[in-house]
C-alpha cells in the first residue's frame, strides 16, 4: 500500500493520499487542511495530532498550490458582503447608465421616459423600457394570452431547474464543494480509488444539485445507488434496496451467495460491459438477509465504478450499530486501487452541522472526514440576480409564437422594472434576511408567476407582496373570519371561558355561555345583515368543525368513558387572532360581546 | 373548464395554470370548510388537464382518500392502479397492476417507489390503447414534456394519525423517484399542524381556498339544478326539476342562502338541504298545473300547456309560507338528526295549497327548539325514571352537600338549605358540575338519594300498606327490591348509566356515572313532578 501511496502524491489537488496500516486510519491529510483553511469554523472532529498534521504538509507539498489559491475565498466574498443593504446598488454600478436604471416610483420612471428618450446611449435596453407600458393600454398584442402563456411556463419550468447562476460564482461555497466532488469522484471513476465524503449545508442551498451535477459530469457513467434516510428507514431496507438497485443497474441478479463469489471473480475479466444499460433487466429476487452485508462488500468488484448517495446521512447513524455505515465505509477504505477492482465513493449529505459526532468510533475511523460545505446565496443580490434569471427565462418553442420577438422585449423590460421596484426590493431583502432557502423565492415566483394574468401581465411588486403573504409569512390562521357565525361564537365563548379562569373547556360550557349570550342579546332587537339572529343553530356541528380545523384541541387524550360534550378541550387560536376575525366580520353585537371578555 | 366548477374559478385557473407546466413537487391545498369539495374540483381539473387536447399540458394523475387507504398498501396500489389505469377485476383474482413481469408494489416504500417508475416508464411507452395520442403528440411539441405524474391525497391529516412514518416520504417522493411528480395534498388542517418535526419534509407550494360567498354558492347549486333537470327523461311529466322553473329554483335559493349561509357554509351541505326542501316548496306550484281549473286532466300526461314559473305574487306568497321552514330543515338536517327524504315527506305542504284564499294560509311551523327527546326514555317505567332523575343529582351535587340536599330531620328548619354565603374567593369561578360532566357515584348513594326522592314524591300514590307503621319503612322496602337493582342493571346496559367501576371488582359497592343530560333529566323531573331545580346544588 506504501509504495502505491507515493505516486498518489504526484497526483493533482484534492486527490486523498490514503494510507492503510491494519485498521488504524490516520486522518485524512491535506483535503482536510484545505477545508480548514476556507471554513474556519468547522466542528471538532477528531483532530490530528499535530505533529502528524505538520509531515502531512511537508509530505504533500506538491499540494500545495490548490490551498493558495482557493485561500482568498474566504476574504473575497465579505467585500460584497458588508456594504450591500440595498440590492440594487452593486448592478446599478455594473451598468453603463446608472441613472436611468435607478429604482424610483413607478410614475416618475415613465414620464422620465416620455420626457428624456435616451439621453447617452439608446441600446436594445433603451427601446424595451418604454415598451412594457404600452400592451397595458393598447392591445398591440393580438397573442398575449398565448405569450404570457407560454412565459409563464417558461418560468415555472425554469424554477423547477432554476438556472446555476450563482455557481459561476469562482469563489462561492458552492462551486468549491462542486470542484472537490466531482475531483474526489474523478478520483473514484479513473483511479478506482475508494472515497468517502459527507456534504453538508442547510436545507436548500443545493447538496443535491452538486452531487446529481458532479455524476452527470463524469466522463464514465458509474453505478449509482441512491438511498435516502427518509424511505430506508432500517439497515434491512437499505440493503434490500441496495441490491434492488445494483440489479435494476447491472442486469445481474444478486440471488445467491453461491453467485456472488463467480461474480467477484469473472465479472472484471470477462466482457465488463455486457450488462450495460440492459432495457429488460431479469427478474428481481432479493438475497436473503444474511447475504447483505456480503453484498456490499462485493460492490468494488463490480464492472463499473460505484457511487453510492446517501441522503438524510445523519439518520442512518441513528441505526442501531451503524451497521450500514460500517459496512459501506470498511468497504470504501478497504478498496484498493488499481489491482483490477473498481472504485466506490460513498457521499452523504445532510443538514446536521454535528453529524459526524453520531458516527461509533469504528464508523468514524473508517470515514475520511472529508466535509464539503454548501451554502445558499450569501447576498441578496444573488436573490435578486436569481429572480431575473427565472423571471427572465426565454420561451424556447418559436414554433408557437411568431411575434416572439418583441414579446420578448417587452417581458424582458417588464421584469427590469419589476426589479427596480421599490417594493419588490424591500420585500426580496426581507425574505431573504428571514430565510436564504431559495426553494423560498422558488414558491414566491411561482406564486407571481401564477398570479399573472392578461390584465396584468407583467409582474409587480404587489405580486410579489402578496405572495409573501401567502408562502413566506402565512398567518397562522389565515381563514378565521370566513367562519360560519355559530363557529365563531364558540370562539368567543372560548376566550370567555380563559377570562373567567377556565383555559379548558367543555362544549357544553361554552354551549351555554353561547345562549345565554344570545338571550341577553335578543331581550334588545339586534339584527345581522337586516334580519334578526335567534339562537344559533347546529352549534355541535360547528364545534367539530372547529376540532377538525384544529382551532381548538383537546386538552386530554380522549377516554370512551366521557361523553362527547363533556370532553375538556383548549383554545389554539391567541385572543389577537379572534380579534381580528371580528373585525373583519364587522359584526357590533360580536364585536361588543368580545370587549366584555377582557 | 371553469363552467363545470361554478364558484371555484380561483382555485381552477392557479390549479390549471400551475399544471399547465412542471408543477412544484410538493403542494398543499388547505380549505378548512368543505374540502371535499376541493378535491373534487382539483380532481376534475386534472382530468380535463389529462384529457386535454394540448400536449405539452398533459398530466397522469391519481387521486386518493387517506381515509379509504388506510394502511401504506393500500395506498401504494390505490396510486399505482390508478397511474397506470389499471381496473382491479374480481375475475382476475383482484390482481393489481404489476407490470410487466407482475410484480408486487406494495411491500414497502421502496417497492412503492420501484412501481412509480415502473408506472413511469409504462406511461412513457404509450398505453397501448392511446398510441396513436403518442404520435401526435410528438408531431406537435418538441419539448421533452411527457406528462407530470401527480398524485393528490385527499384528506391527508389522516396521513399524520395512520401512517406516520409516511408523511415525510410522500412529501419528498419527487425527490425518491426522481421523476416528474407533482404530490397533492388536500386537508382542513393548516400545513402546520401536520408538518414533520425538524423540518424533515420540504414546505410546500400552499394554495389556500376561501369559502364560497353567498353568489358562488347560488351559483354552484343552480349548475346542480342543471345537472338534475339534465338527467330527468325528456318529456316527462312537470316535475321538480322541470327547466321551466329555473328562475323560480334561483330566487328559492337566495331565500334559503340567506337564511342557512350565516350557519353553514359547505356547498355540499347547503345542496343536501335545498335538494330536501325543494320538491316540497315546488309541489303547490306543479298541483297547480296538474290540476288546472277547467282542463280536462286526465287526457295523458303530455297537456300542451307548458309550465311555467309563478308570477310574482304566487312566489311571495309561497317564500312567506315555507321560510320558516328552512332554519328548520338546517335544524334537522346539518347534523344528520334525519334524512333528506324523510324530512321532506314529514314537512311536505298540504294538498293544493295555492287554491286556498290568502288569508287562510298560514306560515309552515319551523321546527321549534330541538328536541331533546333521547328516544331511551320515553318507555321506561316509572321506578327507572326515579332512578334516572336520582343519578344525575348524584352525578351533579357534590356528594358531601347529600345531607343538606335531602336530609329530613326532625324539624323543618334545619332541611333548609343554608344560605350560600359568597366567599371572597381569590381562586377562579368553577363552572357548574352540570357543563363540566357527571361525576362518578357508589352505588349506595344512588339507592339514598333514590330512596328520598321517593319518600317526597311517591308516597301519596301509593297502595295502602298497613303493615308499614314506622315512616319511611315503606320506602325502604321499595329501595330493597331485586327490581330495583336490576333495573339499575338494565339501564347501564341501555347507556343511560355508565359503570366506571370494573364489574369484575368484587370489593366496595359498584360505581356509576350518569349517562343523561340536563334537558333529558328535567324532562324526566316534570313528568315525575320533581321539583329539580331545587334538588340541584348549582341549579341552571
Amino acid at each position: 500500500m506504501d509504495s502505491e501511496a507515493d505516486p498518489l502524491n504526484l497526483r493533482p489537488a484534492s486527490t486523498p493520499t490514503r494510507t492503510r496500516s491494519g485498521k488504524i486510519r490516520t486522518p485524512p491529510s491535506n483535503v482536510k487542511l484545505e477545508r480548514s483553511q476556507v471554513f474556519p469554523p468547522r466542528i471538532p472532529t477528531t483532530p490530528p495530532s499535530s505533529p502528524v498534521k505538520s509531515t502531512r504538509v511537508t509530505r504533500s507539498s506538491p499540494i500545495k498550490p490548490p490551498p493558495r489559491e482557493l485561500s482568498p475565498t474566504k476574504k473575497r466574498p465579505r467585500k460584497p458582503r458588508t456594504p450591500t443593504p440595498v440590492p440594487d446598488s452593486e448592478s446599478e454600478s455594473e451598468e453603463p447608465e446608472p441613472e436611468n436604471r435607478a429604482p424610483s416610483s413607478p410614475i416618475p420612471f415613465v414620464s422620465r421616459q416620455a420626457s428624456s428618450p435616451s439621453p447617452v446611449e439608446p441600446g436594445p435596453h433603451e427601446e424595451a423600457l418604454d415598451s412594457p407600458l404600452t400592451p397595458l393600454t393598447s392591445s398591440k398584442f393580438s397573442n398575449l394570452p398565448r405569450c404570457l402563456n407560454a412565459q409563464k411556463r417558461e418560468i415555472l419550468r425554469s424554477i423547477q431547474h432554476p438556472p446555476a447562476v450563482l455557481d459561476e460564482d469562482e469563489e462561492s461555497a458552492n462551486h468549491i464543494a462542486l470542484k472537490q466532488l466531482s475531483d474526489l469522484l474523478q478520483g473514484t471513476i479513473t483511479r478506482g480509488e475508494g472515497n468517502s465524503c459527507l456534504l453538508i449545508g442547510p436545507r436548500g442551498s443545493g447538496k443535491t444539485r452538486i452531487v446529481n451535477q458532479c455524476i452527470a459530469d463524469l466522463s464514465e457513467r458509474p453505478i449509482v445507488l441512491r438511498l435516502c434516510g427518509w424511505s430506508q428507514q432500517s439497515d434491512r431496507l437499505a440493503m434490500r434496496e441496495i441490491a434492488y438497485q445494483l440489479s435494476q443497474q447491472t442486469g445481474k441478479s444478486f440471488l445467491a451467495a453461491a453467485d456472488e463469489e463467480e461474480v467477484e471473480t469473472e465479472h472484471p475479466t470477462e466482457e465488463p460491459n455486457a450488462f450495460l444499460e440492459t432495457p429488460n433487466p431479469v427478474t428481481m429476487s432479493l438475497p436473503p438477509a444474511t447475504h447483505l452485508p456480503a453484498l456490499i462488500s462485493l460492490i468494488p468488484t463490480l464492472s463499473r465504478p460505484t457511487v453510492v448517495i446517501l441522503d438524510a446521512f445523519d439518520l442512518f447513524a441513528l441505526h442501531p450499530r451503524q451497521s450500514l455505515l460500517y459496512c459501506l465505509l470498511d468497504t470504501v477504505q478497504s478498496c484498493r486501487a488499481g489491482a483490477g477492482s473498481k472504485g466506490i465513493a460513498v457521499i452523504g449529505m445532510t443538514t446536521r452541522v454535528d453529524t459526524i459526532n453520531l458516527l461509533e468510533k469504528r464508523v468514524k475511523s473508517r470515514f475520511s472526514g472529508r466535509m464539503l460545505r454548501t451554502a445558499p446565496p450569501s447576498q441578496t443580490q444573488d436573490w435578486v440576480e436569481l429572480t431575473r434569471a427565472i423571471l427572465g427565462s426565454r420561451i424556447k418553442n418559436h414554433m408557437e409564437l411568431d411575434a416572439t420577438g418583441g414579446w420578448q422585449q417587452q417581458w424582458e423590460a417588464g421584469v427590469q422594472y419589476f426589479l427596480d421596484e421599490e417594493g419588490t426590493a424591500s420585500a426580496l431583502y426581507e425574505s431573504f434576511s428571514v430565510t436564504r432557502d431559495v426553494r423560498v423565492l422558488a414558491r414566491l415566483l411561482t406564486s407571481v408567476a401564477i398570479q399573472l394574468s392578461p390584465s396584468s401581465p407583467f409582474p409587480t411588486s404587489k405580486h410579489l407582496l402578496s405572495a409573501v403573504a401567502a408562502q413566506r409569512s402565512r398567518l397562522r390562521f389565515p381563514m378565521l373570519h370566513t367562519l360560519p357565525f355559530p363557529s365563531i361564537c364558540l370562539l368567543i365563548a372560548c376566550l370567555h371561558a380563559e377570562t373567567a379562569g377556565q383555559p379548558t373547556f367543555t362544549f357544553e360550557m361554552l354551549y351555554e355561555k353561547v345562549r345565554d349570550q344570545i338571550r341577553v342579546s335578543t331581550s334588545a332587537p339586534v339584527e345581522f345583515n337586516g334580519r334578526s339572529i335567534g339562537m344559533p343553530k347546529c352549534p355541535r356541528p360547528a364545534f367539530e368543525s372547529l376540532v377538525s380545523a384544529r382551532i381548538i384541541a383537546p386538552a386530554a387524550t380522549p377516554s370512551v368513558s366521557v361523553a362527547k360534550e363533556f370532553i375538556k378541550f383548549r383554545a389554539v387560536v391567541s385572543r389577537e387572532d379572534v380579534k381580528k376575525a371580528v373585525e373583519k366580520k364587522n359584526d357590533t353585537v360580536l364585536t361588543q360581546w368580545l370587549k366584555k371578555a377582557q | 373548464m371553469p363552467l363545470e366548477n361554478p364558484g371555484y374559478e380561483p382555485l381552477v385557473a392557479e390549479i390549471s395554470s400551475l399544471f399547465s407546466a412542471r408543477a412544484p413537487p410538493f403542494l398543499y391545498i388547505n380549505d378548512p370548510v368543505s374540502p371535499r369539495t376541493t378535491a373534487f374540483v382539483v380532481n376534475s381539473v386534472l382530468s380535463s388537464l389529462a384529457h386535454s387536447s394540448d400536449a405539452s399540458c398533459r398530466v397522469n394523475h391519481a387521486q386518493v382518500n387517506a381515509v379509504v387507504c388506510f394502511t401504506p398498501r393500500l395506498l401504494y396500489d390505490a396510486v399505482i392502479n390508478q397511474l397506470a389505469e389499471w381496473d382491479v377485476k374480481w375475475a382476475e383474482g383482484c390482481a393489481n397492476w404489476g407490470g410487466d413481469d407482475a410484480q408486487k408494489w406494495n411491500d414497502n416504500l421502496d417497492g412503492f417507489v420501484h412501481g412509480l417508475k415502473a408506472v413511469h416508464s409504462f406511461i412513457q411507452r404509450g398505453f397501448p390503447s392511446g398510441s396513436n395520442k403518442g404520435k401526435s403528440k410528438q408531431t406537435d411539441d418538441d419539448l421533452t414534456n411527457d406528462g407530470q405524474i401527480i398524485i393528490v391525497v385527499e384528506r391527508a391529516e389522516r396521513l399524520q394519525e395512520q401512517m406516520p412514518d409516511l408523511l415525510v416520504p410522500l412529501a419528498r417522493l419527487a425527490e425518491l423517484t426522481q421523476l416528474d411528480l407533482s404530490m397533492i395534498f388536500v386537508s382542513d388542517m393548516p400545513w402546520e399542524d401536520i408538518r414533520p418535526a425538524f423540518g424533515a419534509s420540504p414546505d410546500p407550494y400552499y394554495v389556500d381556498v376561501e369559502p364560497l360567498g353567498k353568489e358562488g354558492l347560488s351559483r354552484r347549486l343552480s349548475a346542480a339544478f342543471d345537472s338534475a333537470s339534465a338527467q330527468r327523461e325528456q318529456n316527462s311529466d312537470a316535475d321538480a326539476y322541470h327547466p321551466n322553473l329555473r328562475p323560480f329554483y334561483v330566487q328559492f335559493l337566495s331565500v334559503l342562502l340567506d337564511s342557512c349561509s350565516l350557519y353553514v357554509q359547505d356547498p355540499n351541505e347547503l345542496q343536501y338541504i335545498a335538494a330536501a326542501r325543494w320538491p316540497g316548496f315546488v309541489q303547490p306550484i306543479l298541483d297547480a298545473h296538474n290540476h288546472r281549473p277547467g282542463e280536462d286532466v286526465d287526457m295523458d300526461g303530455t297537456s300542451d300547456l307548458e309550465l311555467r314559473p309563478p308570477p310574482e305574487d304566487v312566489r311571495m306568497r309561497l317564500i312567506r309560507i315555507f321560510k320558516p321552514t328552512f332554519t328548520a330543515a338546517l335544524d334537522a338536517l346539518y347534523p344528520r338528526l334525519d334524512h333528506a327524504t324523510n324530512w321532506d315527506a314529514a314537512n311536505q305542504p298540504e294538498r293544493d295549497l295555492l287554491t286556498k284564499p290568502v288569508g287562510q294560509t298560514q306560515p309552515l311551523a319551523d321546527g321549534g327548539e330541538v328536541q331533546v327527546d333521547d328516544g331511551r326514555i320515553s318507555d321506561l317505567p316509572r321506578m327507572a325514571k326515579f332512578i334516572l332523575v336520582a343519578a344525575y343529582l348524584a352525578s351533579t351535587n357534590p356528594h358531601n352537600k347529600d345531607v343538606r340536599m335531602f336530609g329530613r330531620a326532625q324539624d323543618e328548619k334545619k332541611r333548609k338549605r343554608r344560605a350560600y354565603k359568597a366567599s371572597a374567593k381569590t381562586g377562579t369561578a368553577r363552572a357548574p358540575q352540570r357543563v363540566l360532566g357527571p361525576n362518578p357515584f357508589p352505588l349506595d348513594r344512588l339507592i339514598a338519594i333514590f330512596g328520598a326522592l321517593l319518600e317526597e314524591n311517591d308516597v301519596d300514590g301509593r297502595m295502602p300498606a298497613p303493615e308499614y307503621s314506622i315512616p319511611g319503612e315503606y320506602t325502604d322496602m321499595e329501595t330493597a327490591r331485586v327490581g330495583i337493582y336490576n333495573t339499575i342493571i338494565e339501564l347501564t346496559d341501555i347507556g343511560l348509566l355508565h359503570r366506571t367501576s370494573a364489574p369484575e371488582k368484587l370489593d366496595g359497592p359498584p360505581t356509576f356515572k350518569c349517562g343523561i343530560s340536563y334537558l333529558t333529566s328535567s324532562a324526566l323531573a316534570q313528568q315525575l313532578d320533581i321539583p329539580l331545580n331545587d334538588l340541584l346544588w348549582d341549579p341552571a
